[in-house]
């Protein structure tokens, strides 16, 4: 399986417009694939790479709102792309405040999904692109030692080599090379690199 | 307010003057006069069962009182040995103990009723005449007339004094007229009733409480009837909301039912245009795509077919209908509607018309409709007198056609060809599914339904309907 072909999956209990869907997105090259419900798409194995779901409102059993609830408790990241036959204010709104990037009405122009399902992988891509960094940052910031942690939360506060040294009680030469190793494991090349590293770390909450 | 229990005296003058706890006087010249009034007194009376006191004085004797009362009563003596009647002299009963005593007297009357009314009595009835009254006793006798007024209101008792008017001075009649409630004398020969102030006012006032329950009862009448006219109108809304949010409920239903398959055409027809663009040409797909296109569509009608059979439901009745009854019984039904808007219904009813075959209540429907349209065309008219005119006539030998003209606002000739399409309407409250439910009920039944211009104003709608000829004929 090619690394970063992107993959659009398409959920939707009517076959016309599951395969209509299928061919449509099939002809400008993106791979597609199809679920007749929910749970057929939970219970399958996708493959890592950029994608997005398009997800018909009303299903059996599990509904499409039912299904991005789903995903968010299992921290599945994926862009959805909602598709519905009597799109409600209400249901709209429940839908986009969850997250989904596009609503559709049905029917809808093949133009105005294939544009809703370029976006959304474009906005995976990316998501997907600093999910990996920020894990590598993570990764990195494992390897210090708790010294060079208390350390790196000071650096990055403003405070001088000599004030640090001060609060820790430690020479200044000491807070010196714990910083050099610090910019190494963290693979920063400035001062102000490894604010923005540190900023990222932060930004992104911690999960169990 | 109990109405009074009313007293039948026997008198025809009297009539319905008096009830039970009358007091009365009559003024008598002769013999004749007394025979005249008391003879049916009793007897009316004895007939309802009543038991009757004759005090007699001359210039009649107890035996004449006697003789003339048989005459017209042959039974008497049954009435007599059945102590249902007594006939008795005035002096014995009135001058007991040698002198008058009116509070005596009146004790008597009481104690005899309450005694009679344990045996079953309806009621006593009593004349006495004062020829014996001396001017001595003239002062007490009238103090007694006068309490007896007081007391004998609730009493299932009645009682006639008779005065003779010769021995009587302009200062007794007066005496006596006030004393008593009403007064009975000859007037150029016949019998007349005098009302006292007293009675008169009583009356009156009587007049009055009948008057006020009237005013009550009518006020309280058109109150009602308001109030069930807002519960009709409120009624009528709330089965034209639910009927609405019926049809919105259905119509939502409907139109998600017909978005999938429409979806699926739209999404397939897009993805075959994609196919056959693409360098190069996929023919298969697109191949497969315009199928699924088709398909979709076809499924589309389907479901169009679906949502008109559950329309249709059941086949309709048709069974052999008199046009000129529906019209009749239809009009019966919205009398109230033509009376609370002040609109006249005129009908010219072609006689025997043949019948038509089609569904009464359907039929029935139509005329509704159209009268309703109607009433409701003319709702804005103020100056002039709101008309409905119904026709029913035969036209061509197999052939029935119905019209109902208003003389309402008209048709904008801009939208009379819209008028029968369905959500059409220029009122605030319809639905705009009268008339066009009326065309199809038309149609269903082999005819036609049209509007026209009327002149000087107004509209009419016209239908056709065809007549049963062949089982007429049968």
């Amino acid at each position: 399986m090619q690394h970063d072909t992107p993959t659009v999956f398409v959920v939707d209990d009517d076959p016309l417009i599951r395969n209509g869907v299928r061919s449509l997105i099939g002809s400008v090259g993106l791979r597609v694939l199809t679920f007749g419900s929910a749970l057929d798409f939970l219970r399958s194995t996708r493959p890592d790479a950029p994608a997005c779901l398009v997800l018909d409102v009303r299903l059996p059993d599990l509904s499409g709102l039912d299904l991005q609830r789903e995903l968010r408790k299992s921290d599945i990241e994926i862009p959805i792309i909602f598709i519905t036959g009597h799109g409600d204010i209400p249901m709209t709104v429940e839908a986009m405040k969850a997250g989904a990037v596009e609503f559709l009405t049905k029917p809808f122009r093949g133009q105005n999904l294939l544009e809703a399902v370029q976006g959304a992988i474009a906005r995976d891509r990316a998501a997907r692109q600093e999910r990996a960094e920020i894990a590598e940052l993570r990764k990195s910031f494992g390897t210090l030692s708790p010294r060079e942690r208390e350390v790196l939360g000071m650096v990055v506060t403003g405070l001088l080599n000599k004030q640090i040294a001060a609060e820790l009680g430690i020479s200044e030469l000491t807070v010196k090379t714990h910083r050099a190793h610090i910019m190494e494991k963290m693979r920063a090349g400035s001062l102000a690199e490894l604010v923005h590293i540190s900023d990222r770390l932060r930004s992104v909450p911690q999960r169990a | 307010m109990a109405k009074p229990v009313m007293l039948n005296s026997g008198i025809d003058v009297v009539g319905d003057v008096a009830a039970w706890g009358a007091h009365f006087c009559l003024f008598y010249e002769t013999k004749q006069d007394l025979l005249d009034t008391l003879i049916s007194y009793c007897k009316s009376g004895l007939e309802r069962e009543e038991y009757c006191l004759w005090i007699v004085a001359e210039p009649l004797t107890i035996e004449e009182a006697r003789a003339a009362l048989k005459n017209a009563v042959p039974d008497l003596d049954r009435y007599f040995a059945g102590s249902r009647l007594e006939i008795v002299p005035a002096r014995d009963w009135f001058l007991q103990g040698g002198a008058f005593d009116g509070k005596r007297l009146t004790a008597s009357w009481y104690e005899k009723l309450a005694s009679l009314s344990a045996r079953g009595y309806p009621g006593m009835r009593i004349t006495g005449d004062t020829t014996w009254l001396s001017k001595k006793e003239w002062t007490h006798f009238c103090d007694y007339e006068d309490g007896l007024n007081e007391v004998i209101g609730n009493q299932r008792l009645a009682v006639l004094c008779t005065y003779p008017l010769a021995a009587c001075g302009a200062p007794q009649i007066l005496d006596v007229v006030r004393t008593h409630q009403f007064v009975l004398a000859r007037r150029h020969g016949n019998w007349d009733v005098l009302e006292t102030a007293t009675l008169k006012r009583a009356k009156a006032e009587l007049k009055g409480h009948n008057e006020e329950l009237e005013r009550r009862v009518v006020e309280r009448t058109g109150e009602l009837l308001k109030a069930s006219e807002a519960l009709r109108e409120a009624q009528a809304e709330l089965a034209r909301v639910t009927r609405l949010t019926a049809m919105g409920e259905l119509s939502a239903s409907i139109a998600h039912e017909l978005r999938q398959p429409l979806a699926g055409a739209v999404t397939n027809s897009d993805a075959c245009l994609a196919w056959l663009s693409s360098q190069p040409p996929n023919l298969d797909e697109a191949r497969a795509a315009a199928d699924r296109t088709i398909e979709a569509a076809t499924r589309a009608s389907d479901i169009i077919r679906r949502i008109q059979a559950l329309f249709k439901k059941a086949a309709p009745v048709r069974l052999r209908v008199n046009i000129n009854e529906v019209i009749e019984e239809t009009l019966g039904l919205i009398r109230s509607d033509l009376l609370g808007n002040n609109v006249s219904v005129q009908t010219e009813l072609g006689p025997q018309l043949p019948p038509v075959l089609g569904d009464r209540g359907q039929l029935q429907q139509v005329v509704l409709n159209l009268v309703k349209n109607g009433i409701e065309a003319m709702s804005g008219v103020q100056d002039r007198a709101l008309q409905l005119r119904i026709r029913s006539a035969r036209h061509e030998p197999n052939q029935i056609v119905v019209d109902v003209a208003d003389s309402g606002a008209g048709i904008d000739p801009q939208v009379i060809g819209k008028i029968f399409e369905p959500f059409y309407t220029t009122k605030l409250q319809g639905t705009g599914m009268g008339l066009a439910i009326s065309r199809s009920i038309i149609e269903a039944h082999g005819g036609r339904l049209w509007a026209e211009p009327n002149t000087p104003r107004g509209a009419t709608f016209q239908c056709t309907l065809p007549a049963d000829i062949e089982s007429n004929a049968a």
